[in-house]
């Protein structure tokens, strides 16, 4: 307030009703009671009612389609991490995984940790060649237990194994290392699908 | 996917939200929509209609750009005229300080018809001069704050600006329009 009137942010405020309640009050009372102060806040009425009064101007074409054909490509939204090609490969993976487990889960209990490694050092890499033969020979027979000790399902399963038992020592390394080798990748690019951007991903 | 279904028509969000997916069919709803409200924040502000139409246009794209900043629980319609409002304000900062020449709305006014109607196009001719007329920063918190409704803290962190300025700015705003209104009621 200035002069004894109220100062033209106050009369503003109050039209915009931004006065704190206090000064509100205190407003209201001084309108009620300076015709000057009235005078001005009708003024600024009037400004504000010829504000509203001015129509909407009538748009004469319709932009949607001039706005459409400049749309940029937009990029497909962020997929979940496993999106596309992956659930195959996971799957895959999964599958090669368990039958790994299930040759070589069993053979863990046949050349104990220590004894292994007992033998490796009083005989070196031949004896680390003598354990290896022996735990493939424990995968094969422990394969073939668990399959012959199923119900129907090992029935169905015996036909398949048959053939594992006559595959060659290094048949079974080479299918171990390979499925090693897919669980390392596999595992090494669902983790970078994870940490990178799927954006960034296209981009590389 | 059709857009439209008897008595089902999709909200703003669902628009939104399908246009993120890169429906353009779905945005191109949206621009039809809005397309009206945006075109005359965009005049109000630039005061020529082939530029307001252009600004229009150009607000509709940067805002698919922005489209993941939408939060879309809120209305579609404030934000879109926001980001129109400014665009415009940013093209007014690098162009013409203020003073425009209005184009077409004094062109309708004279055109013969009945005379109310010429009357009415008179004074809304003469409330878009006077707006025009206005500084670009106080055009921008005319506009903000009348027609799109905003609080002095949204208009403050729209335009970066303390809240004492916008105050300011809204009271002489509003002077000068008054002076500048005054005899052509």
């Amino acid at each position: 307030m200035s002069s004894g009137h109220l100062d033209e942010i106050t009369l503003n405020e109050w039209l915009d009703d931004a006065l704190p309640a206090l000064e509100h009050t205190a407003a209201a009372a001084h309108l009620a009671a300076c015709p000057h102060c009235a005078g001005r806040l009708a003024e600024l009425r009037a400004v504000l009612a010829r504000l509203d009064s001015l129509p909407e101007a009538p748009l004469a074409r319709d932009l949607a389609p001039a706005v459409l054909s400049r749309l940029p490509a937009r990029p497909a939204p962020s997929a979940p991490a496993f999106a596309g090609g992956w659930p195959w490969a996971l799957a895959l993976q999964a599958a090669l995984a368990a039958a790994l487990l299930l040759i070589a889960a069993p053979a863990a209990e046949v050349p104990p940790i220590a004894a292994a490694a007992a033998d490796l050092q009083a005989g070196g890499a031949q004896a680390l060649a003598g354990w290896w033969a022996a735990f493939i020979a424990q995968a094969q027979a422990d394969l073939a237990q668990v399959i012959a000790g199923g119900g129907q399902l090992a029935a169905d399963a015996r036909a398949l194994a048959a053939p594992l038992s006559q595959w060659p020592e290094a048949a079974w390394s080479a299918g171990l290392a390979a499925l090693g080798l897919l669980w390392l990748a596999g595992n090494g690019l669902a983790l970078r699908r994870l940490i990178t951007p799927p954006s960034q991903i296209r981009s590389r | 996917m059709a857009l439209r279904s008897a008595g089902d028509l999709p909200d703003d969000a669902d628009l939104a939200r399908r246009a993120r997916r890169g429906e353009a069919a779905a945005y191109g709803e949206l621009v039809r929509r809005h397309q009206q409200a945006v075109f005359n924040v965009c005049y109000r502000l630039l005061g020529h209609r082939q530029e307001a139409e252009d600004a229009a246009q150009e607000a509709f794209l940067r805002a698919y750009a922005r489209l993941e900043t939408f939060d879309l629980s809120r209305p579609f319609g404030p934000w879109m005229r926001r980001v129109a409002a400014n665009l415009c304000l940013n093209h007014l900062a690098g162009e013409r300080p203020a003073g425009l020449e209005l184009d077409d709305e004094r062109a309708e006014a004279a055109v013969p018809g009945p005379e109310i109607a010429r009357e009415q196009a008179e004074q809304a001719a003469a409330v878009r001069a006077a707006i025009a007329a206005l500084p670009p920063r106080y055009r921008a918190v005319i506009e903000l704050r009348h027609f799109q409704g905003l609080s002095y803290d949204s208009i403050a962190a729209a335009l970066g600006l303390p809240v004492s300025d916008v105050k300011s700015h809204l009271f002489r705003a509003r002077r000068q329009l008054a002076e500048v209104l005054k005899g052509q009621t």
